[in-house]
């Protein structure tokens, strides 16, 4: 894929990548869960972006995390808070508003 | 110590200390995940080259650090353009005055040696530079400028007289800047006395008001930076400093022994010029005063097209 098309890629994927996690994260995950979660809805996102995303997320107050064990392994587990719902509702009506208005725009161009 | 430990302690090294501890036990626990999927796909340990593989996929050590610490940089992205283009000017202010000065310590023409050094200078005054840009692109996201701005305050606009560009304030503060610090290395005599000609040194009245000059096109070079329109007012000034100029010059020029004047009078050892040196500085100072008073005549032009 030429160079210029996967960082344009990148830019159109990085704005709803909070709003993915957010999402995702109505059901508490543990960051790997998470990423698995993640790809099988067709969001391929680098571990290395992911999981700081989350922290800043929860340091933003818009997840909540807990250490616990689980297979005889320490997993951090996080899912989504009260003010990061609301956000989630917010940000969900703008991205509906935006996709319905450039799929009209890309309608009206083919 | 194994693959997944080795990441983890590089990826820490780069976190600040209140996010080691707690970052890299998820990072180790992440990564523990990871591999274990890996292991469980093979269906046997993985050898060194997969380990490898698992981590190359995790991303650097360095970007994954990063990544923990926020969107953080030294100067945005508003304020870069500005930046690079204050930086190139400092540098080419700065190879001037090397360039000078190494011409004028060759010729002898002044005492001691005037000569800077580039590479400290130019590293002195870019991290200066860095740094102011750096506060003033922290305040200017903490009072949120470019959300603020009012497009009412834009000043009025003139066909005949196009705004200053950023490049040439900036050329100017930096131009300035410079002229005034090669002044003051001439004279530190910044009194009244001599500033009205009454010390008995030509030259320490004539630098003086030199650097009178040096700083009101300063002062105008930094008004210019933040509204680089002309207004009826910034012409007069204008026009006063360039006739100001002019005046220095004209009487530098009429100056019996010019090369007395200039350097003899302040460094009494030094000898006065030779004839053709004396011809050659007459007649820089000639066009110096020529150029100030065309470009006085075509500023109080321009006051006139603006009225």
């Amino acid at each position: 894929m030429p160079e210029r098309l996967a960082k344009m890629r990148l830019e159109l994927r990085r704005g709803v990548l909070v709003l993915a996690v957010l999402a995702a994260l109505r059901e508490e995950q543990y960051g790997y869960s998470l990423r698995k979660v993640l790809i099988a809805a067709g969001i391929d996102i680098e571990e290395g972006t992911l999981y700081p995303l989350m922290r800043r997320l929860e340091g933003y107050g818009l997840l909540e995390s807990e250490w616990r064990e689980l297979d005889g392994r320490r997993k951090r587990y996080y899912i989504i808070s009260n003010e990061g719902t609301s956000l989630l509702e917010t940000l969900a009506r703008e991205w509906r508003a935006t996709t319905d208005s450039v799929r009209e725009l890309l309608e009206g161009e083919s | 110590m194994s693959w997944q430990k080795r990441y983890v302690e590089a990826v820490r090294r780069y976190l600040p200390k209140n996010l080691r501890e707690d970052v890299g036990d998820e990072l180790q626990s992440l990564l523990a995940d990871k591999f274990a999927d890996a292991t469980e796909a093979k269906g046997a340990p993985l050898d060194d080259s997969e380990s490898v593989r698992v981590l190359r996929e995790f991303g650097h050590p360095l970007k994954v650090a990063s990544g923990y610490q926020g969107h953080r940089v030294l100067i945005g992205e508003a304020l870069f353009p500005a930046y690079k283009q204050a930086l190139r000017y400092l540098l080419l202010g700065l190879l001037t005055v090397f360039v000078t000065t190494s011409i004028l310590a060759e010729s002898g023409a002044l005492p001691g040696d005037p000569r800077i050094n580039f590479f400290e200078t130019g590293l002195f005054y870019a991290a200066l530079l860095t740094v102011g840009f750096h506060l003033l692109d922290r305040y200017l996201r903490q009072v949120d400028f470019f959300a603020h701005w009012n497009p009412s305050k834009l000043p009025l606009t003139h066909p005949g007289l196009p705004a200053v560009t950023l490049g040439q304030s900036i050329g100017g503060v930096i131009g300035g800047l410079m002229w005034f610090w090669l002044l003051a290395a001439l004279s530190d005599d910044y009194s009244w006395p001599t500033l009205m000609g009454e010390s008995g040194s030509r030259a320490a009245t004539i630098i003086l008001w030199l650097k009178v000059h040096a700083v009101l096109s300063l002062g105008l070079n930094l008004i210019n930076l933040y509204r680089p329109h002309w207004t009826r007012q910034k012409l007069s000034f204008k026009a006063l400093n360039a006739t100001m100029f002019a005046v220095i010059a004209v009487t530098t020029l009429m100056s019996a022994e010019i090369g007395r004047a200039i350097i003899g009078d302040a460094y009494g050892q030094i000898q006065p010029l030779t004839w053709v040196m004396d011809l050659n500085l007459r007649l820089i100072l000639a066009s110096l005063a020529a150029v100030a008073i065309v470009e006085s005549f075509r500023t109080l032009r321009k006051f006139v097209d603006l009225s």
